[in-house]
């Protein structure tokens, strides 16, 4: 059974993966003792000390009507169990992401709007069957709910994880859409058995509150130093003074307005944490070297020297986020192809001089380095794309076939652009933005569209960027930012069935229906870039937002020595590179088969 | 659904619900993680016994024999398995076959048959392919003594509920429908009973219906219509109202149940 067939019985269920102790109660290394004994987690554990996370219990859950679809999936393996299905869901909604291309969006997040997972249940009497070793020994183990129990047992929610699997009876668990996200918190039980649990995707790891670049160190200043010294003494934990924020060699040190770099801290008294630092140059990055007193504090300054702009974002989101974000949620090599085919010659320099979140700085490396990033729930992993024409064909879909009634269409004026004026060559990082502290500036505009014929409208953006210190990327920045919002950006949001949920966010649709038309009212196909999806019916219905791509027409990508020629890849003869290669056109304009000849990029 | 009628019992077209299951200790030849024989002695539908493998039995021994003349099963994959099912019982000395079935789907199961006095166990073993059950019941089942209503009503075999999903596009096509299955509800009524039988047999049903555990089987016609068999639950009060002034027929049953059903 599949989302392509009739008939079929969507079920769902929400799998909440929990941390147990692998240890048992009073058995060594365990030494806890008394009573209750505990429940094999941490608010209940008698002995932290020795508590033992590598154990897991995964509690599923599904509606009463579909406990059949999900029947012998029960499974014990070691210190890992996985229960039978619990029928006590009564409701699921999502929020799903909404991607920000290129960041280009202002006042919303580089990560777009992050999704969530709202999950009701309905508390039901528990009497331990499964996940107690200890149950013999209790008093009373018929007594209680499951939630009830279940909020008395874990006081938090670190580490838990949450998979919401949507599928159709008769299909397999592991053939099931899966979606992953973040538990947050747990409501209830109420006075009439209802539970509330919200889950969020893991970027919410990276969000303001909780991740920063650099992290605030506390490191103290033992003695007054004068403007030149370069032997400086200071008070500090092992981490802040040897923890690496950034890509490069030297550390560098923020002591009021001042930078100044050093390339050794050597530990001089260990109880009260005095460290050395030697190799200093003071006064770096067009800061001033000034005399600083003693008990000062100072703080560690990021910075990154020449890095491609998504490994610069790979950094922070793997070594600068807290531990749940982990590497397994980033496809490294996913990144590395797409930015080394499409961004290999953008390179990041700059320098972050004050705890910065790391959302913030996303913003900013998406938006100037050209390409986006979000949260995919299907795959559980932070794609990455670039700014840049479809590398496939798009998928083609219209009214008879694919749309559900209901389809809109809107505009946003606000975000068009006529103009983008971009500063860059950063000098010194703590003076801020201020034109006169940037080497040089980047301008782009379109006259013809501002004229007053035209509508006589100047939208400007300006941008003040840390990062560009290169001209061609300055040019390549400025020219796409207004080549995409030159044009009224249109947002279209429509309805397909089930059968057509393969479309997935940045997928690239060719939309033909009746109420996009051309000047003679002919049906006009127009090409579209998915930004959200949201099964609002699960396994039934999926709504699509859209925006309008700006990339049309054949774009040309160089090949390799002894591709073939442009008729051998037309007629099939092996593996279609016309999307991913280019030739030269006739004088026409148009490729040999009539389609339309490539450009570049 | 599937009734088997072994041998010959008294007034087989007459309305049987199955309930006061006979207490006792419950074993079985093996049994896999999660998936503990002690789980098809309770009345959730969510929890089954798995056996590790087949043959396999499953076994209860009450404290002292008591009568029993039926055999439930429910919330199960015997069907879609293939598996065999041997109703039995031990006579002090060895292992009686009762009943025996091979079902094919995955419906409640009502083994009925001559009445046993004083069987010392009762099981059932399976054969052919290891299968989950969730509920497993012995017990003598609760005979009316008057037929259920014929019509008016809706067979259990077709109280099915489902929800509809259809999408037509835009254009006036039809692009797929989906199903949402609810489990089966359904009424059954029984009229023409007496004062005696509602304070007896019927008081300790609607006990255990309105206040206890509250699942039960139901065979409304076991012999003409043996598909029709459930196991179930009320959502409201059951009760036998008075509808004349003739202590012998003046009491009515109308059980309006839900039922489980596998997906």
């Amino acid at each position: 059974m599949s989302e392509t067939q009739y008939n079929r019985r969507p079920v769902r269920m929400v799998e909440l993966i929990q941390p147990r102790c692998a240890l048992r109660f009073g058995t060594a290394p365990c030494m806890a003792e008394g009573t209750p004994k505990c429940y094999n987690t941490y608010s209940t554990c008698r002995d932290q000390d020795n508590y033992d996370p590598s154990g897991s219990i995964a509690w599923r859950f599904t509606d009463a009507s579909n406990q059949g679809a999900f029947r012998g999936i029960g499974e014990v393996d070691g210190e890992h169990i996985k229960t039978p299905v619990i029928p006590c869901l009564t409701g699921t909604a999502t929020k799903p992401t909404r991607l920000n291309l290129g960041a280009a969006r202002d006042g919303e997040s580089p990560f777009g709007v992050r999704s969530q997972l709202d999950v009701d249940f309905q508390d039901i009497p528990w009497f331990d069957q499964w996940g107690d070793y200890y149950r013999e020994d209790r008093t009373n183990p018929n007594r209680g709910t499951y939630w009830a129990k279940q909020k008395a047992r874990n006081e938090f929610l670190s580490g838990w994880t949450c998979f919401y699997y949507e599928g159709y009876a008769g299909q397999a668990l592991e053939d099931m859409q899966q979606r992953l996200f973040l538990p947050e918190q747990i409501d209830g039980p109420d006075a009439g058995g209802k539970v509330s649990l919200r889950a969020a995707d893991p970027l919410q790891l990276a969000d303001r509150r909780r991740s920063l670049f650099p992290r605030p160190t506390h490191i103290i200043l033992k003695d007054d130093i004068t403007d030149s010294q370069t032997t400086v003494a200071v008070f500090s934990s092992e981490a802040d003074i040897t923890d690496q924020f950034g890509n490069t060699t030297e550390r560098y040190i923020r002591a009021g307005d001042e930078i100044f770099s050093y390339t050794t801290a050597t530990l001089i008294d260990e109880p009260s944490g005095e460290y050395s630092l030697t190799g200093i140059t003071r006064g770096v990055f067009f800061t001033e070297a000034t005399a600083h007193e003693e008990n000062d504090t100072l703080q560690r300054v990021g910075r990154y020297e020449n890095m491609p702009f998504w490994e610069v974002e790979y950094d922070l989101l793997t070594k600068h986020t807290p531990a749940g974000l982990k590497d397994s949620y980033i496809d490294e090599a996913q990144w590395d192809a797409e930015g080394n085919q499409y961004l290999g010659i953008f390179r990041a320099t700059g320098t972050v001089p004050e705890p910065t979140p790391v959302t913030d700085l996303s913003g900013e490396l998406c938006q100037q380095g050209l390409f986006s990033i979000w949260w995919d729930e299907r795959s559980q992993k932070i794609p990455m794309l670039a700014v840049r024409p479809p590398a496939e064909e798009p998928v083609a879909i219209n009214d008879r076939q694919h749309i559900l009634p209901g389809a809109t269409l809107k505009e946003a004026p606000e975000e068009r652009l006529t103009r983008v004026l971009l500063y860059y060559g950063q000098r010194n990082p703590v003076r801020g933005d201020d034109p006169g502290n940037y080497a040089r500036a980047q301008y782009r505009g379109e006259p013809d569209i501002e004229a007053a014929v035209a509508g006589g409208e100047v939208r400007t953006k300006t941008v003040f960027s840390r990062w560009i210190r290169e001209d061609t990327l300055a040019i390549q920045f400025t020219r796409r930012l207004v080549a995409r919002y030159l044009k009224t950006p249109r947002y279209l949001t429509i309805s397909l069935d089930a059968k057509d949920r393969a479309i997935k966010v940045g997928t690239v649709l060719r939309v033909t229906t009746r109420t996009i038309t051309d000047t003679e009212g002919n049906e006009r196909p127009v090409l579209w870039q998915v930004i959200s999806e949201n099964e609002i019916k699960p396994g039934m219905t999926v709504i699509y937002d859209c925006q309008t791509y700006a990339f049309v027409g054949a774009f040309g990508v160089y090949m390799a020595e002894g591709s073939p020629v442009y008729t051998v890849a037309a007629a099939g003869l092996g593996p279609d590179e016309r999307p991913s290669g280019a030739w030269y056109a006739g004088p026409d304009g148009k490729m040999s088969d009539e389609s339309e000849g490539y450009q570049y990029q | 659904m599937s009734v088997f009628i072994e041998g010959t019992i008294p007034t087989p077209n007459n309305p049987r619900i199955i309930w006061d299951k006979i207490a006792g200790e419950v074993a079985a030849s093996s049994e896999d993680a999660l998936y503990e024989a002690i789980l098809a002695d309770q009345p959730q539908t969510y929890t089954a016994w798995r056996p590790e493998a087949v043959p396999a039995t499953w076994s209860i021994t009450p404290v002292s024999p008591v009568p029993v003349d039926s055999c439930a099963i429910g919330c199960h994959n015997l069907g879609s398995s293939g598996a065999t099912v041997f109703v039995e019982y031990f006579d002090g000395a060895d292992w009686i076959e009762a009943a025996t079935a091979t079902p094919t789907d995955d419906s409640a199961i009502l083994f009925l048959f001559a009445e046993v006095a004083a069987a010392d166990a009762w099981r059932i073993r399976i054969t052919g392919a290891i299968a989950e059950i969730g509920v497993i019941m012995f017990a003598s089942a609760m005979v009316f003594p008057k037929g259920a209503q014929f019509a008016p009503g809706l067979p259990i075999t077709e109280a099915e509920q489902y929800e509809y999903n259809v999408n037509k596009t835009d254009g006036g096509d039809w692009a797929g429908r989906s199903l949402i299955s609810n489990g089966l509800q359904f009424s059954v009524t029984i009229n023409n009973l007496s004062e005696t039988f509602a304070a007896g047999d019927w008081a300790e049903f609607r006990r255990h219906a309105n206040e206890g555990d509250a699942t039960f089987f139901i065979a409304p016609k076991p012999l003409a219509y043996p598909k029709e068999v459930a196991y179930a639950w009320s959502n409201e009060t059951i009760r036998a109202s008075r509808n004349t002034p003739n202590k012998a027929i003046t009491r009515s049953v109308d059980l309006n149940c839900q039922g489980y059903r596998e997906l």
